[in-house]
C-alpha cells in the first residue's frame, strides 16, 4: 500500500511537471489550440468535392449529328468550360496531361456505329475528375432518355478512379484523430530529447523514480492532450459542421484513449532514440505524414498494392479512423468495434512496450 | 589620446516578465588612457555583461552616452567593428563549422580580406595552439579550446579595443594561464586597450585597473595595490601547527559570522595551508586570540594568529559580505562511524578507441568532502557520471553505500543529491514548482513537502523569486535553486559537479560554508571544481589528467613540495606539466 502511494506520488510529480511545461508555456499553449481549430475549418471547406468549374477538351473524329448532340449536352452542363477546340486526339490528350483540362472527350471515327464516347480523366485530381465524370454520365443519361429506343450512347472511361465517394462527413470525422496524431506524436517525441538537451534528464534519472514510473508519468500528459483535442474536434464536427453524432461519447472516448496511448508510445520511442529535439521533430514528422496518408482517410487502402496494405495494417490511424467513423457515423458500440480495437490495443502494447524497453536500455 | 572608456548618465533596462529590470540608472564611468588592461568584477547581476554589450555596440543605451576609444559603439558600423574585438560569454561560435572557418567568418565580418591575410590567420591559430585543429568542428573542442578559439576570433582583425566577457570562465588553470598569456601578449604588443570581466580575483589584481560593480553602481575603482590599502589592519592569518588542517578550517568557519551573529571573524578562507581571516574593524591579534581560546579551548594553544597583507579577494569579500543566508550549525555531538560510502574499484571508460578514464580506484568515507580536479577533458565528468550511475563503466565497479546504483533498488537513490554542471532544472517551472517536483520525486509529499519547500526558500534567499520561472532567474539564484533542489530530501550523499562555476567569491563562500556544515553533519560530498583554491576545503582530493589519477591525498599532502606549502593551483600546474612531459617522452620512446 505504501509502495503504491509512493509510486502514485512519483507519477503525479512527473505528470504535473509535464503538464505545467505544456500548458504554462504560452507558445505551446497556442500551438495546442489554434492550429487544430484552423486546420479543421480549412479541411471542412477544402474537403468539399462539389466542383465549381470543369475545364474540358474535346475532339471529334466522327462528324455526325449524335456526337454533336452529346457535345452540346455536355456543354450545357453547368460549370463545364471548354478550354480548347481540338483538331486531333493528341491535342485533347495533351490538354488533360498539362492540367489545362480535367477531362478530355473523344469521338472515334466509328462512333456512329459503336456509340461509345471515350473519356480520359485526370488521375492526378482523382476525386475532382471522378465528380466531373459523374456529370458527363448524367448528361449522357439525359440524352439517352430523350433518344429512347434509338440505341443508347455509352461511356468508356480510360482510367481507374477512386470509387469511394469521399465527402465532408468522412473526411472531417476522420480528422478527429488525424489532426490530433500530429501534435501528440510531436509532443511526446520531445519529452525525453528536450530534457536531455537541457540537461534535466540526468536530474530525473538521479531521482528514485523507476523507469516504469517515469514512462507512465511522461506518457499520460500527451494522452490527456490527445483526448482533449479529439473531443474538441468531434464537438466541432457535431456542432459547427452539423455532422450528426450517432454513437455514445464513452465509446468514442475508448477509441481515442487506445489510439492516444499507441501514438504516445511511438512518440516516446522516437524521443528516447533521438539525441536532439530537432531530430525528434523531424523523425516524428517522417512517421506522422505517411501514417496519415496510409490511414485510408485520403486514399482507400483497398486501392493500394497488396504488399503495401500490410504496412497500412500497422498504422494505428487505419484502425483508429475506421473505429471513429463507425462510432460517430454509424453508432456502433465498443463491442461491435472490437475487431478494430484489438489491433489498436496490440499496437499500443507494442509501441509503449518498445518505448519502455528503450527507456530502460538508455538508462544503462 | 582619448580615454578608452567614457560612459555618462547611462540608463539601461531590460524587459523581464511583465516588468522592467533596471540595470543602470544614471551610471557614469571613466577609464583613463593610462590603464591598458582593465578588469570588471562583481557579483551576478551587477551589470558587467550589460556594460560590455553596450560598449561592444550589441546593446543600445536607453539614455546617456557610451564611448569606446572615442567611438560610438555600433555593431552595424564597419568602421567601429573593425577596430573592436568582442568575445561574449556564450562565445557565439558556429558549432558545425571548423575552427578555421569560424576564424575566417569573424575576420571577414570585421572587414578583413580572408584570402589575402590567410598567413596572418594561420599565425593566430598557431599562437593559441589550435593550428593542428584547424579542420576540427568547433563543437568537438574541449571547453578550454573553445575559449581559445573565441579569443582568437576576437583578436583576428587586430582590433584596437578588446572587450572580453569572462574569457577564462569554466577553464582549468593550465588553459587559463595560456589564455591569459595570449591576451597579455596581444595588449602589450599592439598597445591595445582591453576590458575583461572575471570571477578570478588574481586576474583582476594583475590588471592595471580593477572596477568593481554592484547593482549597477561602481563600488571600487583603481589599481589592486591601491584598493588593498583600505583593508590594512583587518586581515590576519592563522597557522594551524600540528592540528589537523581541514578539521580546523571547519571549526573556524563554524565560529565565523556566517554561523555566529557576533563573531569578529567575518570571513574564513583556507589558503596555502594557513587560514586567512578577514576580521571585523577593531580586531587585533590579541582580541582574536582571546576569541579563539573561548570558542576552541582545546585547540587554541596550537593556533597562531599573525597579521598579513590584505589581498584583492579580501577587499572584494569585504564589499559583498552577505550573511542573509544563515546556515544551521552542525550538531557538535553528531558522531558517525567512519565507513566507506563510495567505493570505486578499477573503473575504466572507453568511448570507441578513446579512453576517457583508465583504471580509477578510490574510496570516499562518510562525512568526507572529496574533490575531483583536473584540466578540461581529463575525465572528471566521466568519472563523476560513472559514480552517479549515469554512465556505465566499461570495466570495474562503483558502489555507493555498498550497492551498485545501477542495479540497486531505486530507494537507494532517495539518499543521493545531485547538482549537475550546467543549470539543469525545468526552465518553464517556477522555483517553487521545481522544488515541489523534486521533493515529490524523492518521495516527500503533503504537509511535509510544503514545510520543507518553505524552509529551503528562506534558507537559499529564494523567497522573493519563488514564483518566477526558473529560466528568468539570475545565474546566482539558479545556482542556489539547483542546490536547494538537491538538498530537499536531506541526502546522505551529495554529488556536486562544478556547482560553483562562474560564481563570484562571495557566492562561493556561502556555498562552502553550507557544504562544510553538511559534511560535519555526516553528509558525504563529492565535488568537481575549476577553482583550484576550493580544494583547500576538501578532506581529500585527486588530480586527474588524460584519464589517469596523478595524485590523491589531503591538501597538505598534495601541496607540500620540498617542505614548502604551495598553492593548489601551483601544485596542479606542476603535476600536469610533469605528467604530460613524461607521456610525451613515452610516446617518443614508443
Amino acid at each position: 500500500m505504501k509502495a503504491l502511494l509512493r509510486t502514485l506520488s512519483m507519477i503525479f510529480a512527473i505528470l504535473k511537471k509535464e503538464l505545467i511545461v505544456i500548458v504554462m508555456d504560452p507558445g505551446s499553449r497556442r500551438v495546442l489550440v489554434v492550429p487544430i481549430i484552423v486546420q479543421c475549418i480549412i479541411f471542412g471547406y477544402g474537403a468539399n468535392f462539389q466542383l465549381e468549374q470543369v475545364p474540358y477538351a474535346a475532339f471529334s473524329a466522327s462528324d455526325d449529328a449524335l456526337s454533336r448532340q452529346v457535345l452540346e449536352e455536355v456543354a450545357n452542363t453547368p460549370g463545364f468550360v471548354r478550354t480548347r477546340d481540338c483538331l486531333s486526339l493528341e491535342c485533347a490528350a495533351q490538354s488533360v496531361e498539362s492540367g489545362e483540362a480535367l477531362i478530355g472527350i473523344y469521338f472515334a471515327p466509328d462512333f456512329k456505329r459503336t456509340r461509345e464516347v471515350l473519356v480520359m480523366a485526370d488521375g492526378r485530381q482523382n476525386p475532382s475528375a471522378n465528380t466531373a465524370l459523374s456529370y458527363v454520365q448524367a448528361a449522357i443519361t439525359k440524352l439517352n432518355v430523350a433518344r429512347s429506343g434509338q440505341g443508347a450512347v455509352s461511356l468508356d472511361v480510360r482510367q481507374a478512379f477512386n470509387e469511394n465517394n469521399i465527402t465532408r462527413f468522412t473526411v472531417l470525422t476522420g480528422m478527429v484523430l488525424a489532426l490530433t496524431v500530429v501534435q501528440v506524436v510531436m509532443l511526446s517525441s520531445l519529452e525525453v530529447s528536450r530534457e536531455r538537451e537541457e540537461g534535466s534528464f540526468d536530474m530525473m534519472l538521479m531521482t528514485p523514480a523507476s523507469s516504469a514510473e517515469m514512462l507512465i508519468g511522461k506518457a499520460l500528459p500527451p494522452v490527456i492532450v490527445a483526448v482533449f483535442q479529439s473531443l474538441t474536434l468531434a464537438a466541432i464536427c457535431n456542432f459547427y459542421f452539423d455532422i450528426p453524432f450517432r454513437g455514445s461519447v464513452w465509446d468514442l472516448l475508448a477509441v481515442i484513449l487506445l489510439f492516444g496511448v499507441a501514438c504516445v508510445g511511438i512518440g516516446l520511442a522516437v524521443s528516447v532514440l533521438s539525441k536532439t529535439s530537432l531530430k525528434s521533430i523531424i523523425v516524428s514528422f517522417l512517421i506522422v505524414m505517411p501514417a496519415i496518408l496510409m490511414s485510408g482517410l485520403i486514399t482507400p487502402v483497398d486501392a493500394m498494392p497488396q504488399w503495401f496494405r500490410y504496412v497500412a495494417y500497422c498504422d494505428p490511424l487505419y484502425y483508429g479512423i475506421e473505429a471513429v467513423w463507425r462510432v460517430y457515423l454509424q453508432g456502433e458500440t465498443f463491442v461491435q468495434n472490437l475487431t478494430l480495437l484489438l489491433p489498436l490495443f496490440g499496437i499500443a502494447a507494442v509501441t509503449l512496450g518498445a518505448a519502455g524497453i528503450l527507456f530502460r536500455k538508455n538508462l544503462d | 589620446m582619448t580615454d578608452p572608456v567614457q560612459v555618462n548618465g547611462l540608463c539601461k533596462a531590460y524587459r523581464a516578465g511583465r516588468g522592467l529590470k533596471r540595470v543602470y540608472e544614471d551610471f557614469s564611468l571613466r577609464i583613463a588612457d593610462s590603464a591598458r588592461l582593465v578588469c570588471l568584477m562583481g557579483p551576478d547581476g551587477a551589470g558587467k555583461s550589460t556594460l560590455m554589450k553596450l560598449l561592444a555596440g550589441v546593446l543600445r543605451p536607453d539614455q546617456g552616452q557610451v564611448r569606446l576609444c572615442g567611438m560610438v559603439p555600433d555593431s552595424s558600423d564597419l568602421a567601429f567593428t573593425s577596430k573592436v574585438g568582442y568575445m561574449s560569454q556564450t562565445l557565439g561560435l558556429y558549432g558545425e563549422l571548423t575552427v578555421r572557418e569560424n576564424l575566417e567568418i569573424f575576420a571577414a565580418l570585421r572587414g578583413m580580406d580572408v584570402r589575402k591575410n590567410a598567413a596572418d590567420l594561420d599565425g593566430i591559430l598557431r599562437k593559441v595552439g589550435l593550428f593542428e585543429f584547424s579542420n576540427r568542428q568547433a563543437d568537438s573542442l574541449s571547453g578550454g579550446m573553445k575559449q581559445k578559439l573565441g579569443l582568437a576570433c576576437a583578436v583576428c582583425a587586430c582590433p584596437r579595443c578588446l572587450i572580453l566577457d569572462e574569457p577564462t570562465v569554466g577553464v582549468d588553470p593550465v588553459s587559463r594561464q595560456e589564455l591569459w598569456a595570449i591576451t597579455l601578449d596581444y595588449v602589450r604588443r599592439e598597445g591595445a586597450f582591453c576590458l575583461f570581466s572575471s570571477a578570478y580575483l588574481e586576474e583582476a589584481a594583475a590588471a592595471d585597473q580593477a572596477v568593481m560593480l554592484q547593482n549597477g553602481r561602481i563600488v571600487l575603482q583603481g589599481a589592486a595595490a591601491q584598493l588593498r590599502t583600505g583593508l590594512q589592519g583587518r586581515t590576519f592569518a592563522v597557522s594551524t601547527g600540528d592540528l589537523p588542517y581541514t578539521a580546523t578550517v571547519r571549526r573556524l568557519m563554524f565560529s565565523s559570522r556566517h554561523f555566529l551573529d557576533d563573531s569578529p571573524l567575518l570571513d574564513i578562507c583556507p589558503r596555502m595551508g594557513r587560514i586567512d581571516v578577514l576580521a571585523a574593524p577593531g580586531a587585533t591579534v590579541q582580541s582574536l586570540g582571546v576569541f579563539l581560546k573561548e570558542k576552541m579551548p582545546d585547540a587554541a594553544f596550537g593556533l597562531k594568529v599573525a597579521p598579513r597583507e590584505p589581498q584583492l579577494e579580501d577587499v572584494y569579500v569585504a564589499h559583498t559580505l552577505d550573511f542573509s543566508q544563515k546556515t544551521a550549525l552542525p550538531d557538535p555531538g553528531a558522531a558517525f562511524e567512519r565507513r566507506t560510502v563510495i567505493d570505486v574499484r578499477g573503473i575504466c571508460k572507453r568511448f570507441g578507441s578513446f579512453t576517457a578514464v583508465r583504471h580509477s580506484d578510490f574510496k570516499v568515507q562518510k562525512g568526507e568532502i572529496f574533490g575531483l580536479l583536473g584540466p578540461n577533458g581529463a575525465g572528471k565528468t566521466t568519472t563523476f557520471r560513472m559514480i552517479c550511475a549515469l554512465l556505465k563503466p566499461t570495466e570495474g565497479q562503483v558502489t555507493v553505500g555498498g550497492y551498485d546504483l545501477r542495479t540497486a533498488k531505486s530507494d537507494l537513490r532517495a539518499h543521493i543529491g545531485y547538482v549537475s554542471q550546467k543549470f539543469s532544472l525545468y526552465r518553464k517551472l517556477t522555483a517553487r514548482q521545481n522544488l515541489e517536483y523534486f521533493g515529490r520525486s524523492y518521495g516527500i509529499s503533503g504537509s511535509k513537502l510544503k514545510k520543507r519547500v518553505e524552509e529551503l526558500l528562506d534558507e537559499f534567499s529564494l523567497r522573493g523569486s519563488a514564483d518566477d520561472l526558473s529560466e528568468s532567474l539570475p545565474f546566482g539564484l539558479q545556482r542556489q535553486l539547483s542546490m536547494a533542489c538537491a538538498l530537499i530530501h536531506r541526502p546522505e550523499v551529495l554529488f556536486l559537479d562544478e556547482a560553483t562555476s562562474g560564481a563570484d567569491p562571495m557566492a562561493r563562500r556561502t556555498f562552502w560554508n553550507r557544504v562544510c556544515a553538511l559534511s560535519s553533519g555526516g553528509t558525504t560530498v563529492v565535488v568537481t571544481t575549476h577553482f583550484m583554491d576550493e580544494a583547500e576545503y576538501c578532506d581529500r582530493f585527486l588530480i586527474q589528467d588524460r584519464g589517469r589519477i596523478l595524485v590523491l591525498g589531503t591538501p597538505d599532502e598534495v601541496c607540500t613540495q620540498g617542505g614548502r606549502r604551495v598553492s593548489i593551483e601551483d601544485a596542479f600546474v606542476a603535476l600536469v606539466h610533469q605528467f604530460r612531459q613524461q607521456e610525451g617522452r613515452h610516446a617518443q620512446d614508443a
